[in-house]
């Protein structure tokens, strides 16, 4: 029955014109780089350059489909989320909204199946979404671009052989769409409480917001928060582009994000267990 | 400061008697380097900078005499500035002041070791010590040191066979760090970095040189676009 | 003899804060039965309807549906219930067929072509199955709302006000068709409704409650021949038969009186004796109709309590 929860729930996710929202953002996002780096591209690299640019002659082009794609991730991954939460909010105030709670929640299905449903479906949504970012920032722009070595600026400059690039995507990738689903997970929470889908969406941003200016606040009291806040971890997916990577550190973030995603369930299933379907 | 050691240099060198005049040697050393007129060969090259971490790289390097060079490789590769050539004429541009300092070994190498001092005080260099070979005046050994107190050192390693004063190992051993107002900055990801910039390299890079075609009359057309990019550099 | 008890509800209280919008609610529903759930609006019919399906827990009191209760039986007892509460509300962006589909496969029907058309027929809307729910009107989503309801082949079918904002023709046909189920197919029925002419026509058993709470239960014949119908009878000497009337001794009470028509409370078995006795009199009587009877008893319950 799960099976057919989640095929239901997927495909009322992808009937609905507001999951397609965030895709076309996305594309045009994506273009609108790639147009730019595509004539704008050797001032950037040439800026990427500079720091030894003086002391060491250089050969091969910097300017490649992974240097786009890396400058893509770290640029818009900050704002997935806000297109994500617009089908996660949804997830349940949605059905509030529309009256269908009393259709489905009279089905003999139990109500923790349907939650479990809503949660897997929105994760599978939030993986077809992060492979459609990395197809378009990774793939087209080495299309566009070409194939090469990867220059990245951490603790220190790395520059990563063309044999060496492309595992480190996807894993950072795979984490991202941990995050990802961590805040989806958080927008269900909210989509739980209420009956109308703009107080989820606009609730998970601003504790996003918030959450995310307190993991970067470096003021004594805050940084003792930090590691209770989930946002602490969701950008770990650059040690990916670090050498040696930290796995132990990525272990421990997935651990983190994965016991978020796991509370935040718990909490929804007691909520939506206990409720009166009132609409 | 700088014409205190030449005066030092100078009274010792008098002080140790009859020592090799310094100018000649660096003229033999030269005469051997104009015995290439140009090469070709394959590099490997590895990087353990402290600002820069990097896979080896793979690349061929041109040279024509006296100072076209080009690299080319499939992939992205880069060179210490100072890889290109190893003419001692370089270090001789312009005004300066020769000192022979003494004979010693150099694993297992006699050499002559030669200092050269600019007298203009616009060169970054401050002073370049050079190791001779006394049998081939091949130079083994290079190290400079810059005004902000910075030095670069450079290991020369030759075949056994070598005819030609051209390298089979160097390595470069950076010590530059000439900006004492380095900022820190802390990125989002928390890991505090100090802004790079040229003056702040540390670290060692190595070259391996193989399968060197040397005279063989290389075209100046295969030059065109490097001796660009000497111009600028 | 009755049936077989398919719904037994015991004590049934839903308090919110504190209104108590359930009160200790009683209620049988037999095998067999279409049972007609009355009540003024706030009565705590939904409310009732809604704790059924689950949709909302009881504060106190006791659910069991087929025998079984309900909370510890859920998806074995809605297996074998379909029902629409309130308006029926489908996924606007999806047609009635994949609606249908959707459900049906969630209460594990047969989600076939055939058996899918076969349903949408039964409702009228074959010919509307691509389209996409949003561009249905009213009594065609009333429409769907049935067929949903009855995909999985229940034993049991709640309906909640389910001729609500039909016209005549619809409401017939879902009179029909809910006639057709009950005594064809066997089902059980629970049909909540304000139109109370329905309900005496289809529901053999019915319940009337106010304010959360039982008024009266039973068969809607016994319910109604205990109370006095309203009769209207036409004369042609209305003054004579008024005095006939009064000194008849028959259980009679003149409501109004006008012309030729006199308005008068009875009990149905003393219509024939009263117009035997103004025949006898030579009083011409031309029209006997009985009017709304079910309507003034509901009001008579709803006001007195």
């Amino acid at each position: 029955m799960i099976g057919v929860l989640i095929t239901t729930e997927l495909t009322k996710i992808f009937r609905k014109w507001r999951t397609y929202i965030g895709f076309m953002v996305l594309a045009f996002l994506v273009g609108v780089v790639q147009t730019a780096m595509y004539f704008e591209g050797p001032d950037a690299v040439n800026m990427a350059n500079r720091s030894f640019a003086d002391s060491f002659i250089m050969t091969g082009n910097l300017l490649n489909g992974y240097f786009i794609g890396n400058i893509l991730l770290n640029s818009l991954i900050i704002h997935i989320p806000f297109l994500i939460v617009l089908v996660g909010g949804d997830l349940l105030a949605g059905e509030a909204t529309h009256g269908t709670y009393r259709m489905l929640l009279t089905r003999p299905i139990s109500r923790i199946n349907v939650l479990i449903a809503k949660f897997l479906s929105s994760f599978i949504y939030t993986a077809i979404f992060m492979i459609f970012m990395f197809a378009l920032s990774v793939g087209l722009s080495l299309i566009i671009f070409g194939s090469g070595e990867l220059i990245v600026f951490k603790d220190k400059i790395y520059i990563y052989g063309t044999n060496d690039i492309l595992w480190r995507f996807l894993m950072a990738y795979g984490f991202a769409t941990l995050s990802m689903a961590t805040i989806i997970a958080l927008s269900i929470l909210f989509s739980s409480l209420v009956e109308n889908a703009i107080g989820p969406i606009i609730t998970t941003m601003a504790v996003l917001i918030v959450s995310l200016i307190l993991s970067n606040l470096n003021i004594g009291f805050f940084e003792k928060l930090q590691p209770y806040l989930f946002t602490t971890y969701t950008n770990d997916w650059n040690y990916f582009f670090e050498d040696p990577v930290k796995y132990d550190e990525i272990v421990k973030s997935a651990g983190v994000l994965l016991l978020y995603i796991l509370s935040i369930f718990g909490i929804t299933s007691y909520i939506f267990t206990k409720k009166d379907i009132l609409s | 400061m700088k014409k205190l050691i030449i005066t030092i240099l100078f009274v010792f060198s008098v002080i140790f008697g009859q020592n090799p005049d310094p100018k000649e040697i660096l003229k033999k050393t030269e005469d051997r380097f104009l015995e290439v007129k140009d090469y070709s060969a394959d590099v490997k090259i590895k990087l353990d900078l402290a600002f820069l971490k990097m896979s080896d790289s793979q690349a061929k390097v041109y040279f024509k005499a006296p100072d076209k060079f080009k690299i080319d490789s499939k992939g992205f590769a880069m060179l210490p500035k100072e890889g290109i050539n190893y003419n001692p004429a370089k270090f001789m541009k312009g005004d300066f002041t020769a000192i022979f300092i003494k004979e010693d070994k150099y694993e297992d190498n006699s050499c002559y070791i030669v200092k050269i001092i600019p007298n203009s005080d616009t060169v970054d260099v401050v002073v370049t010590t050079l190791y001779i070979d006394k049998g081939n005046y091949f130079i083994r050994h290079i190290e400079s040191t810059t005004k902000q107190g910075g030095n670069i050192k450079i290991f020369l390693t030759y075949d056994k066979n070598r005819k030609l004063p051209l390298p089979d190992k160097v390595r470069f051993s950076f010590n530059i760090d000439g900006d004492k107002n380095k900022k820190e900055i802390k990125d989002p990801d928390k890991n505090v970095r100090k802004q790079m910039n040229a003056q702040n390299i540390s670290g060692d890079v190595y070259i391996y040189y193989s399968n060197y075609k040397i005279n063989k009359g290389l075209n100046d057309n295969l030059f065109v676009k490097e001796k660009k990019d000497s111009k600028k550099s | 003899m009755e049936n077989d008890a398919v719904i037994e509800v015991r004590g049934l209280t839903k308090k919110y804060k504190e209104v108590l919008a359930v009160n200790n609610l009683d209620l049988n529903v037999y095998e067999g039965d279409v049972f007609g759930f009355l009540g003024p609006n706030g009565a705590g019919k939904s409310t009732t309807i809604r704790m059924l399906l689950t949709l909302i827990k009881p504060t106190a009191g006791e659910i069991k549906i087929f025998g079984k209760q309900l909370y510890k039986h859920r998806e074995e007892i809605l297996k074998n219930v379909g029902a629409i509460v309130e308006k029926p509300d489908f996924y606007l962006y999806l047609s009635a067929y994949k609606n249908l589909e959707i459900l049906g496969k969630l209460s594990g029907a047969d989600t076939s072509k055939k058996h899918i058309m076969e349903l949408l027929e039964l409702v009228g809307l074959e010919k509307r199955y691509k389209s996409k729910v949003k561009t249905f009107s009213h009594g065609m989503k009333q429409r769907l709302g049935i067929a949903q309801a009855l995909l999985h082949n229940p034993k049991l079918i709640i309906l909640d006000e389910p001729t609500t904002g039909l016209d005549p023709q619809g409401i017939k046909e879902i009179r029909d068709l809910i006639i057709m189920l009950s005594k064809e197919q066997k089902k059980t029925i629970l049909l909540s409704s304000h139109i109370l002419k329905e309900v005496e026509i289809i529901a053999n058993r019915m319940i009337i409650i106010n304010k959360g709470a039982t008024q009266i239960e039973g068969y809607v014949k016994d319910l109604l021949s205990k109370d006095a119908l309203t009769t209207e009878i036409e004369v042609n000497d209305t003054d004579k038969a008024i005095q006939i009337i009064n000194n008849s001794g028959l259980e009679i009470k003149i409501k109004s009186f006008s012309n030729n028509l006199i308005m008068l409370d009875m009990k149905p078995e003393n219509i024939s004796n009263l117009n035997r006795l103004l025949v006898n009199n030579e009083i011409e009587v031309t029209g006997i109709v009985k009017s709304r009877s079910l309507e003034e008893y509901f009001l008579k319950i709803t006001e007195a309590k």
